[in-house]
C-alpha cells in the first residue's frame, strides 16, 4: 500500500516540482493537489488521503484554514511546507497548535544539496504519516498555576528537555506552566530547520514570562533565563577557564540527529550538573536524547517523558521508558507544573 | 537541458509573470492609497511566493532579492516600519529588478539589483536596531553579508557568470576568461540543406550500386560506403531531434488561459516529455496540438456542477503523452471529461446534412467518431471564443496527414477522449514498400501498411459497385489500383462497374498479390500487379503543376533513376469511404 498524499499549493510550479520529488519514491503516491485551503478540505473529503503536505500562504483561504476544517472534519496527518527565510512564522506554529503534526522548508535547489533535501522531505512525509493528528488543547493565557515556594534548598539546578516532532506545541505547554520567578535556568533543544528557532524564541518570549533567547556561545545559563538550542549546531554546557558554566558548541557528530542533538545537550548538562539535572524527553520520531536522559538519571538526576496518548508521534519517549531512562511518565499538561514542584 | 527542467522553467516563467504583474497592479494601489492593508498583504503574500518558488528553481537572484522585499513588507505590515514615500520609492525600484531579473531568464540579459538589495537590508537593520533599542548581545552574523557578490547564474544557464550591478561596485573582473558553452545554434534552414544534400547522396550512392551490379554482379566493394552513408544519414536526422517536452511545455499557458476563459478548473498533465522528434514535425503539429488541447479544455472538460455529479474531482486533467510505436512517435491529447457519444454524433451528423440517416446508422461509432475531423463539423451546444465552431479538427486532420500520419479517437462517454497523433518520427526518410502496377513503380509508406496477402479471384466479391473481401475475419473493401489508375475523373469512380473492370478480366483462378493498408482504423486491400522490395525512400512534394493530384503524395527518386510516386493512402481510403457510404444510399 502506498501513502496517498494530497499536495497542497497556490503555485502549479511548487505542485509540480513536488509531486515530482514524491514521485521518486516508490511508497508514497501523490493522489491529487489542490490549489487553496478551501480546495484542500474538499479533496480530503473526496480523497481520504494519508497525509496532505501543505503550503501557508495562500491568499484568502489560506493553510490555516485549512488546517482548521480539516481537523475538524476528517483529520490527517498535516505536514507544514514553508519558504525559506520565513520572517512570519507565527501561522506555522498556530497551525501546529491546530493539529499540523510538522513543518519543513520547502525545497531549494542549488548544485550541491538538491538530492538531500528531497530525501529529507520524503522521510518526514514518512514519518509524519503514522502520527495521529490531535488538536493540541487551546492554550490559555499563559499563566503558571504553580508559584515557586521560598525554600532552604534547591534539589535541582537545571532543567533540560528534548523534542522533535510535535514538539513546539509541546514546549509551550510545558513552559508556559513556570512561574516568573523560577530560579533555575531551562535548556532547550528541539529538532527544527535553523530558520524557524528565532521565530520560535520569539514566540515563546511572548508567551512567557521568563527571558527566552537562541544559545550563543558564552552565554551563561542564569537562572529563570530559557536557552532554546540554534538549529545549525550541538548546543553543550562547558565549564570554561574560570569554572563557570557558559553555552558552548561541540563539533562531535551524533549517530542519531544533529543541529541540534538533544543527546549532546543532555550529556553535557549530566557531566557539567550531575545529580542536579531535571531531563525532559517530549514527543518526537527516533531515539535523540535518550543516551543523554540515561546519563542524567545515572548521575542521580531526575528524568521524566511525555506519555503516548498526548505524544503526536511517541518515538523517543517510547525508547527512553523502555531502555530504563526514565522516572516518571507524564501527560503533557503536568509535565510543566511536575517539573517546577520537584525543584 | 532535459524536458522536466525546461517544464519546471516554463511553469516558473508563466507564474513569475503573474506574480510580477500582480505585483505592479497592488503596488499602484499602494501608492495611491499608502495605508492599503489588502495591497500590503498582497504584496507580502506574492514576494512570498515568488521566493519559494525561484528558490525551488535555484534562481537565487530572484529569490535573495524577493526575500529583501518580503521582510521589508512584513515589517510594514507588522507597523515596525513606516511606509514613507522614500521606501515606497525604494520598494517599486526592487519590484522594477525584479521584473527585469524575471524577464532576464529568456533573455539571459545582465540585470544588477544588489544595489537596491542593499539598500533595503540596510534600511531593514537600521529598522530593527532601532526598534530594539542599544543593548542585545551580539546580534551575531546569520543574515549574509549585504556586500556579497552574486551571479545570476539562472539567466540562461549557458551565459552564466554575469556578476553585476554597474553602478556601484565594479567588481574585480581581473581573472576573466570566456567559457564556450558545449552547445551551438544552428539554423533549421541550414538543417533542412544538410537533410537534403544527404538524400541526394543516398540515392547516387543506390543508383551507383544497382548499376555496378547489374554489370559484375560484385556489390561488397560498396559495403562501406554504404554504412558510412547510412550512418551519417542517421546522425543528420538525429540532430534534428527535438524533445517533444519542448512543445509540450508552452501548453501550460495555453491550458489555463482556455480554461480561464471557459470558467473552468483544468491542469494540465505531462508526460514521455522525453520523446524525439524531428523538429519540422513537431512545427507542423503545434497549431494542430493548440485546436485538440483548446478542444479539449472546452469541448471535453466538464464544467462543475456536472464534474461534482459524475463523482470526477473538481479540477480536469489534460494529459498529454508521447511514446514511441514502431518507428513512428504517437502523441496523446487525453481530457477526462465528457467523452464523445456516438449516437449523439450520429444524430448531429444527419441534422448538418453530412449524410443520410440510412448511412450515420449503418456507420460503426469509430467511423461516426472519425467525422469529428470533417470540415465544419462542430459538437458544442455553444459556441465559445476558444473552441470555435469547429473549425479546428478539420486542421488536425489535414496536418497529420500532411506529413504521413494518421489521426485516430478513443472515447468513451461520460469519462473521457483520447486522440492520438501517429506521426513520423523523421520527415526526410521513411520506409516504403515498392510495387508495380501496369510497369509503372510506386511506393506506398510502410507506416500505413498492415500486410501483405495473396487472395484468390473467388476470396473477392462483388458489392453494390465495389469490392470486398475478408482478411483476418474482417469485411474490408478491395480495390484494384490499376482501375483507380485509370479513371479519368475522381467522380467516375461512382460509375458502376469502373471499380469492377480489372476483377471481371480476371481468369477464374488468378491470384493476386494484395497489400492491406489501415488508415483511420479502416483496412484497405489495395490489388496490385506485383510486389518489388521494401527500402528507405526520401519522399518530395508533387512538383507544380501537379500538386493538386489526388491519390499521390509526392514522389521520390529510386536507385536506377526512375521517378516513382508514393501513393497517399489518406486519400485513397478516404475515397473508397466516401464511395461506399454514397454506394449504400443509392
Amino acid at each position: 500500500m502506498k501513502l496517498k498524499v494530497l499536495v497542497v499549493d497556490d503555485s502549479a510550479f511548487m505542485r509540480l516540482l513536488l509531486s515530482d520529488i514524491l514521485s521518486e519514491d516508490k511508497e508514497l503516491e501523490v493522489v491529487g493537489s489542490a490549489a487553496d485551503g478551501k480546495e484542500a478540505v474538499t479533496q480530503v473529503m473526496a480523497l481520504k488521503p494519508d497525509l496532505v503536505l501543505l503550503d501557508m500562504n495562500m491568499g484568502e483561504y489560506d493553510g490555516l484554514y485549512a488546517v482548521e476544517h480539516i481537523m475538524k472534519k476528517h483529520p490527517v496527518p498535516i505536514l507544514i511546507l514553508s519558504a525559506v527565510g520565513n520572517t512570519d512564522l507565527e501561522p506555522i506554529f498556530d497551525a501546529l497548535r491546530l493539529g499540523a503534526v510538522d513543518y519543513m522548508n520547502k525545497p531549494v535547489r542549488n548544485n550541491s544539496k538538491l538530492r538531500s533535501m528531497d530525501m529529507e522531505l520524503i522521510r518526514k512525509i514518512k514519518s509524519a504519516a503514522r502520527a495521529k493528528p490531535t488538536i493540541q488543547l487551546p492554550q490559555t493565557k499563559p499563566v503558571a498555576t504553580v508559584k515557586l515556594k521560598p525554600r532552604k534548598k534547591r534539589t535541582y539546578d537545571i532543567i533540560v528537555i528534548g523534542a522533535s516532532t510535535g514538539g513546539p506545541t509541546a514546549i509551550e505547554n510545558v513552559i508556559t506552566a513556570f512561574p516568573s520567578n523560577l530560579d533555575v535556568p531551562v535548556l532547550i533543544g528541539q529538532h527544527m530547520p535553523a530558520n524557524f528557532i528565532q521565530p520560535f524564541v520569539d514566540r515563546l518570549n511572548k508567551l512567557s514570562p521568563l527571558d527566552v533567547k537562541m544559545g550563543v556561545r558564552g552565554m551563561v545559563p542564569r537562572p529563570g533565563s530559557i536557552i532554546i538550542a540554534p538549529g545549525d549546531r550541538n548546543m553543550v554546557v562547558t565549564c570554561d577557564k574560570s569554572g563557570h558554566l557558559t553555552i558552548d558548541f561541540s563539533d562531535e557528530v551524533f549517530r542519531e540527529y544533529n543541529n541540534p542533538s538533544i543527546n549532546a545537550l543532555m550529556l553535557s548538562v549530566a557531566d557539567s550538573y550531575g545529580s542536579k539535572a531535571l531531563g525532559a524527553i517530549l514527543t518526537g520520531m527516533g531515539k535523540d536524547g535518550v543516551k543523554g536522559l540515561s546519563a542524567i538519571k545515572a548521575k542521580g538526576g531526575h528524568t521524566v517523558a511525555q506519555d503516548k496518548a498526548t505524544s503526536v508521534i511517541y518515538g523517543m519517549p517510547k525508547v527512553a521508558y523502555d531502555s530504563g531512562a526514565v522516572s516518571d511518565v507524564l501527560s503533557i499538561k503536568e509535565i510543566g507544573s511536575f517539573l517546577v514542584s520537584k525543584l | 537541458m532535459n524536458s522536466k527542467e525546461s517544464e519546471y522553467r516554463q511553469l516558473f516563467l508563466l507564474e513569475a509573470t503573474e506574480n510580477f504583474e500582480e505585483l505592479n497592479k497592488q503596488f499602484i494601489s499602494l501608492e495611491k492609497k499608502p495605508d492599503d492593508k489588502h495591497a500590503i498583504n498582497s504584496i507580502f503574500r506574492i514576494v512570498h511566493t515568488l521566493k519559494g518558488n525561484a528558490m525551488g528553481m535555484g534562481f537565487e537572484a530572484i529569490g535573495n532579492l524577493a526575500h529583501v522585499m518580503e521582510d521589508v513588507m512584513g515589517e510594514i505590515k507588522n507597523g515596525k516600519l513606516d511606509l514613507n514615500s522614500g521606501l515606497f520609492e525604494s520598494l517599486f525600484r526592487a519590484n522594477d529588478k525584479l521584473g527585469d531579473l524575471i524577464k532576464a531568464i529568456e533573455t539571459g540579459k545582465k540585470v544588477s539589483y544588489l544595489g537596491i538589495k542593499t539598500k533595503l537590508e540596510i534600511l531593514l537593520k537600521n529598522n530593527r536596531e532601532d526598534a530594539t533599542g542599544q543593548e542585545e548581545e551580539a546580534e551575531p552574523e546569520v543574515h549574509e553579508a549585504p556586500t556579497e557578490i552574486e551571479a545570476d547564474g539562472e539567466s540562461s544557464g549557458e551565459t552564466d557568470s554575469e556578476a553585476d550591478d554597474a553602478q556601484e561596485q565594479e567588481e574585480e573582473d581581473s581573472q576573466q576568461s570566456i567559457t564556450f558553452a558545449d552547445v551551438i545554434q544552428i539554423p533549421v534552414k541550414k538543417m533542412d540543406e544538410l537533410m537534403n544534400l544527404i538524400g541526394q547522396l543516398i540515392i547516387e550512392r543506390d543508383r551507383l550500386i544497382a548499376k555496378t551490379s547489374n554489370q559484375n554482379g560484385n556489390r561488397s566493394e560498396f559495403e562501406s560506403l554504404q554504412r558510412i552513408s547510412s550512418n551519417l544519414q542517421y546522425s543528420i536526422m538525429n540532430a534534428r531531434m527535438v524533445q517533444v517536452g519542448f512543445l509540450f511545455n508552452k501548453f501550460h499557458r495555453i491550458v489555463r488561459d482556455a480554461a480561464n476563459m471557459e470558467g473552468k478548473r483544468v491542469d494540465l498533465l505531462l508526460k514521455g516529455t522525453e520523446v524525439e522528434i524531428d523538429r519540422n514535425i513537431l512545427k507542423i503539429m503545434s497549431d494542430a496540438m493548440i485546436h485538440l488541447a483548446r478542444n479539449a479544455v472546452g469541448h471535453g472538460i466538464e464544467g462543475a456542477e456536472v464534474r461534482a455529479q459524475r463523482g470526477k474531482p473538481e479540477r480536469g486533467t489534460i494529459t498529454m503523452d508521447a511514446r514511441y510505436e514502431r518507428d513512428n512517435v504517437v502523441i496523446m491529447v487525453s481530457d477526462d471529461g465528457n467523452g464523445i457519444d456516438p449516437s449523439v454524433l450520429r444524430r448531429k451528423v444527419v441534422e448538418k446534412g453530412m449524410m443520410t440517416k440510412d448511412v450515420a446508422d449503418s456507420l460503426g461509432d469509430e467511423d461516426i467518431i472519425m467525422q469529428i475531423f470533417e470540415p465544419g463539423f462542430s459538437n458544442a451546444d455553444k459556441v465559445t471564443e476558444i473552441s470555435g465552431r469547429g473549425v479546428g479538427m478539420d486542421v488536425v486532420k489535414k496536418a497529420v496527414e500532411s506529413i504521413g500520419g494518421q489521426v485516430t479517437v478513443d472515447s468513451t462517454p461520460g469519462s473521457g477522449t483520447t486522440v492520438n497523433l501517429h506521426l513520423p518520427s523523421s520527415l526526410a526518410l521513411k520506409g516504403a514498400l515498392l510495387f508495380e502496377v501496369e510497369e509503372q513503380e510506386y511506393a506506398v509508406a510502410l507506416s500505413y501498411t498492415e500486410a501483405v496477402i495473396s487472395l484468390k479471384k473467388k476470396d473477392i466479391h462483388k458489392l453494390s459497385t465495389g469490392l470486398m473481401s475478408k482478411y483476418l475475419e474482417e469485411t474490408i473493401s478491395v480495390v484494384f489500383l490499376g482501375d483507380l489508375i485509370r479513371m479519368q475523373r475522381l467522380s467516375d469512380i461512382q460509375e458502376r462497374g469502373i471499380l469492377h473492370a480489372s476483377f471481371d478480366e480476371l481468369p477464374e483462378d488468378a491470384s493476386l498479390d494484395v497489400i492491406v493498408v489501415s488508415y483511420g482504423g479502416r483496412l484497405t486491400g489495395l490489388v496490385i500487379d506485383k510486389l518489388l522490395h521494401q527500402q528507405e525512400i526520401m519522399e518530395k512534394g508533387l512538383p507544380r503543376p501537379l500538386e493538386k493530384t489526388k491519390l499521390l503524395s509526392g514522389t521520390t527518386i529510386l536507385g536506377n533513376g526512375n521517378v516513382c510516386p508514393v501513393l497517399d493512402v489518406a486519400a485513397v481510403s478516404d475515397l473508397l469511404f466516401r464511395h461506399m457510404a454514397h454506394a449504400k444510399t443509392a
